[in-house]
């Protein structure tokens, strides 16, 4: 069983996580400031923490420095802090993942799987050298028997729909526009005005990442095209 | 300090009479007049006096030589000597002797003074004397008649002219022959050995010897030129000596020399010792008066330095009542005084004077007295004025400057218009004048002096004229600085100040009101901002102050959901709920943004940006969306690309807000319109739709914030969609315009095409 450490200063917010984990079948360890944190760390085997920002003492960002000296378990910031700037520089100090309040529970249970996933079970990548496998961080696509998984869970999608995100991947960092994706997938000129592509592109957003609204791989550069993020 | 000043002054003093005692000596001296360069001549040797005096003792020689031949009989005074002989009226030739004529004077009761010279004038002759044609004169002995009755004489006159003749020779025999004199001299004429004529009053003496007393003139017949060491050589004696020679030859020498040791007392060293004193007592006035120049100015430096000074080291000025009335004022008193003493010293110290110096220097004296009285006024206004300067009353206290102050006023009081007018007025009266004024002088007069009047004129008018040429430059350019400064604040650069240091009447009055204009401008705007951004510090605060209890709800909500309650009732109150906390959630974000975007409090990173592409992503974002209400999205796109500059996250948040407002508000089954239109310089994107509910709302009122269509606000969201929008698109340089009419909603953004 899987232990996860929960910091928040709010008892209730804290109380509703432990319900929906414990839910999902996780040990759940409960801090309410920094330093109970760390000391929880040192006497319990964690394997994943979600920290506040905003918390008295030690706060959220010092805690996960602290941590990052001696583990490298998984972090996820959950702050009511929603700044760009809050989110890049919870990001860079160490942490895994950034959610802000007010969250949605099963997004939050999901993100929480996903990176033990990442930590458990995918942490070496040259496990699986079978046929040809294109790699973008947790997203990996075999196109010898067309099989996409991210973070190890198998997606389905549609022939269209793969062959997109097989030439974004393929060509990771590159932005296409949608006339370049049209005639590149369908094989014919793109003639005038169609939003086929920004549809296909939506579903797989939807079906690959965990908030399509805040995507981690398929990015919208917005007023020129897409592209997988190179990571 | 009052023991030190009375101290100063009285050194002052002392050095003033110095300076007076200095230059009387100097003024009173017989040198006077030759300059400082008679310094130089050290010596009595080195003057015209002792040149004019050898001179004339060289013709004293010449003369005794002859005299010696007249009056001498084997080197002694012979009284039987004939000296003159006359032929009377009948025609009886009758001769007199030296004896008999000195007689005759004596009769006449003329005789010879300590001088040598004959006392009483020379007789007149009476009518009926008689008169007598004279035949010879032994002292005269080359006389030639020139006119009628020259050679008529009568007995008293010859014995007259004998009589003082004789005197002569006395006097150059007492002189130089019975008395030592320190003028030696040896004339020699010689025919052969024992045939010669010698002249000297000196025995025993080798030339040589003589040339070794000191000035010494040396002439021989043989030689051409004149040995001597005096200069200027003296002129015409080798000539007069040539005269003299009785035999024909140029076997002759003459010496004359001086012993310039002055051994014995004589006019030589008498000249000599006045000359060396009064040589020192000028060098002694020189100095005097050096020191007393050297003494007054330093003392005067100390007084001025002291002066209005009570303690030491303290620079508290106390002003005596003169200097407390106004400048000009005490000027005239003192000038008042100043006559006054000089009144006072012509009837009193004139007379003074006239006491105690001899007439000839009445003169000089009351010429020191005008002087010092001068002197020591102009030493009392000077401090006086020093001291005012101290005190910096010198100008303050000055009638000049409220004179001007006055002026100044009645020029300032007038209106711009007014000063230009009198401005302008004076300038031509001045050019008129002055131009007039150097022709008139130049036709009329000739001479230098109207030439040179002529020309300063010119010179005047034209320094004027680029005076006033400078000015209007200098105006012109404070006016162009203005106009800049003007340029730059009211292009927003509110904190530009302009340098007035070199701004100067109005133009600068003018310039420092703008600064003043300037900088308000720059407090109301960063007090401006400054609210601003406590506003969305506080809104941003707030909603993260919301956001936590607002999870807990959100979470519970869903905790008591998944208990999978069958109680209908319970079912539509956690509806009620859930919707409600979602927008709670949904307001919270739109208010921070809403904030954020109106107080341009973002950071925008603006690229070049495909529009046509951005709404064909738009469109695939909610084609799904739309569907679930079944709107119909009718779009027509340009198909060449349009490139705009802007930020794409936000416009695409612009564009969210517009599709989400149709999403929301857009009567179900219907069409919405999407349209790009390109003009030469714009962009227009344009969505249309038809409104569910009356839209009875001016549009511009919908673009604010927490305005909604439905004034029941009974549909989701925040209200604060339509203001994002429009903020954000303002932000990035678009325009976003709302029209209504009746149900048909149309939002028009517009960008700048690059």
């Amino acid at each position: 069983m899987q232990c996860i450490l929960v910091c928040d200063d709010d008892k209730q917010i804290v109380e509703a996580i432990d319900i929906y984990l414990t839910g999902e079948g996780f040990e759940v360890v409960k801090a309410y400031d920094g330093y109970e944190a760390l000391d929880l760390l040192e006497n319990h085997q964690v394997d994943l923490m979600i920290v506040d920002v905003m918390m008295p003492g030690l706060d959220g960002i010092r805690t996960t420095l602290k941590v990052r000296e001696t583990s490298s378990i998984p972090i996820i910031i959950l702050s009511a802090k929603s700044e760009d700037t809050d989110k890049i520089l919870g990001l860079n100090i160490g942490a895994d993942d950034y959610i802000t309040k007010p969250f949605n529970p099963l997004e939050l249970v999901a993100r929480v799987k996903s990176q033990l996933r990442r930590y458990t079970q995918l942490g070496n990548l040259n496990q699986q050298t079978a046929g040809q496998i294109f790699k973008c961080g947790g997203l990996a696509i075999n196109d010898d028997n067309k099989e996409v998984t991210v973070d190890g869970e198998l997606i389905k999608l549609t022939p269209i729909e793969y062959n997109i995100l097989l030439l974004l991947v393929k060509n990771a960092g590159k932005v296409f526009s949608i006339d370049e994706i049209y005639e590149q997938i369908w094989n014919e000129e793109a003639i005038g005005a169609d939003n086929t592509v920004a549809v296909h592109i939506r579903h797989i957003r939807e079906k690959i990442e965990i908030n399509p609204r805040e995507p981690r791989y398929l990015k919208v550069v917005w007023g020129v095209g897409y592209k997988i993020e190179k990571q | 300090m009052k023991k030190k000043k009375e101290q100063v002054v009285i050194l002052h003093i002392i050095c003033v009479f110095l300076v007076v005692i200095g230059v009387s000596i100097m003024y009173n001296n017989t040198h006077y007049g030759e300059g400082i360069s008679w310094l130089t001549r050290e010596t009595y040797e080195d003057t015209s006096v002792f040149m004019g005096q050898f001179k004339s003792d060289i013709d004293n020689i010449f003369n005794y030589m002859k005299y010696k031949g007249v009056f001498e009989t084997d080197g002694k005074l012979d009284y039987d000597r004939l000296v003159v002989r006359v032929v009377d009226g009948p025609g009886t030739t009758r001769e007199y002797t030296l004896d008999e004529m000195v007689r005759h004077a004596k009769s006449l009761g003329y005789y010879l003074d300590e001088r040598f010279k004959v006392n009483g004038r020379p007789p007149t002759p009476k009518s009926d004397e008689e008169q007598l044609k004279v035949e010879y004169r032994a002292y005269e002995p080359n006389f030639q008649s020139t006119g009628p009755g020259d050679a008529l004489k009568t007995v008293d006159e010859l014995a007259y002219e004998v009589l003082s003749h004789l005197g002569n020779y006395y006097a150059f025999h007492y002189k130089f022959i019975q008395n030592p004199s320190n003028m030696k001299f040896e004339v020699k004429y010689q025919s052969n050995d024992s045939d010669y004529k010698l002249y000297t009053n000196v025995s025993g003496k080798s030339i040589d010897e003589l040339k070794g007393l000191g000035k010494y003139l040396y002439i021989t017949g043989q030689d051409l030129y004149v040995d001597t060491n005096l200069i200027p050589i003296p002129q015409n004696v080798s000539s007069e000596l040539e005269k003299m020679n009785p035999y024909n030859n140029n076997n002759y020498h003459m010496i004359v020399a001086v012993n310039t040791s002055y051994p014995y007392t004589d006019s030589y060293s008498v000249s000599a010792d006045a000359y060396n004193n009064s040589r020192l007592l000028f060098i002694m006035g020189l100095v005097s008066l050096c020191m007393g120049i050297l003494g007054c100015a330093i003392t005067l430096y100390f007084m001025i330095s002291m002066t209005g000074h009570m303690e030491y080291n303290k620079d508290t000025i106390s002003l005596s009542r003169i200097d407390r009335i106004p400048t000009e004022w005490s000027l005239i008193l003192l000038a008042l005084a100043t006559l006054f003493f000089l009144l006072l010293g012509k009837y009193i110290l004139y007379k003074v004077i006239h006491l105690f110096l001899p007439v000839e220097k009445w003169f000089y004296g009351e010429l020191a007295i005008r002087v010092l009285i001068l002197y020591a006024m102009g030493t009392i206004a000077v401090l006086s004025l020093v001291r005012r300067y101290k005190a910096n009353t010198l100008w303050k206290n000055s009638l000049l400057r409220r004179l001007l102050k006055n002026l100044r006023l009645y020029i300032k009081n007038h209106r711009f218009t007014t000063r230009v007018i009198l401005f302008y007025g004076s300038f031509l009266l001045f050019n008129i004048i002055m131009a007039l004024a150097s022709i008139f002088l130049y036709m009329i007069y000739d001479d230098l002096g109207s030439r040179i009047l002529s020309g300063a004129f010119a010179v005047i008018l034209l320094c004027g004229d680029l005076w006033v040429f400078h000015q209007l430059y200098r105006s012109a350019w404070e006016t162009d600085l203005i106009n800049d400064a003007l340029l730059k604040i009211s292009g927003g650069d509110t904190s530009y100040q302009i340098d007035t240091g070199e701004f100067s009447g109005k133009e600068q009055e003018l310039a420092q009101n703008i600064n003043h204009i300037g900088k308000g401008l720059e407090t109301a705007l960063q007090e401006k901002v400054r609210s601003e951004r406590l506003k969305t510090d506080l809104i941003t605060n707030v909603s993260h102050d919301i956001k936590t209890p607002l999870t807990s709800i959100i979470n519970y909500v869903d905790l008591i959901k998944r208990e999978h309650i069958q109680d209908p009732k319970i079912q539509g109150y956690l509806e009620v709920l859930e919707q409600k906390s979602q927008r709670l959630k949904t307001l919270t974000e739109d208010l921070v943004e809403a904030s954020k975007a109106s107080s341009g409090n973002l950071k925008l990173e603006m690229a070049d940006i495909d529009f046509v592409e951005l709404i064909h992503q738009t469109n695939g974002e909610f084609e799904e969306k739309f569907a679930l209400r079944h709107l119909d999205m009718v779009s027509s796109l340009p198909d060449e690309s349009i490139l705009i500059r802007a930020d794409g996250r936000y416009l695409w948040r612009v564009l969210e807000n517009l599709y989400n407002n149709a999403f929301k508000y857009a009567m179900e089954k219907s069409r919405v319109y999407i349209d790009i239109v390109k003009d030469d310089k714009k962009v227009v994107f344009t969505m249309k739709n038809i409104s569910t509910k009356p839209l009875n709302i001016h549009p511009d009122e919908l673009t604010e914030r927490f305005v909604r269509g439905d004034v029941a606000r009974t549909t989701e969201g925040s209200g604060l969609g339509l203001s994002i929008a429009k903020s954000l698109t303002e932000l990035q340089g678009g325009t976003f315009t709302v029209y209504i009419d009746g149900d048909l909603f149309k939002a028009q953004v517009e960008f700048f095409i690059r």
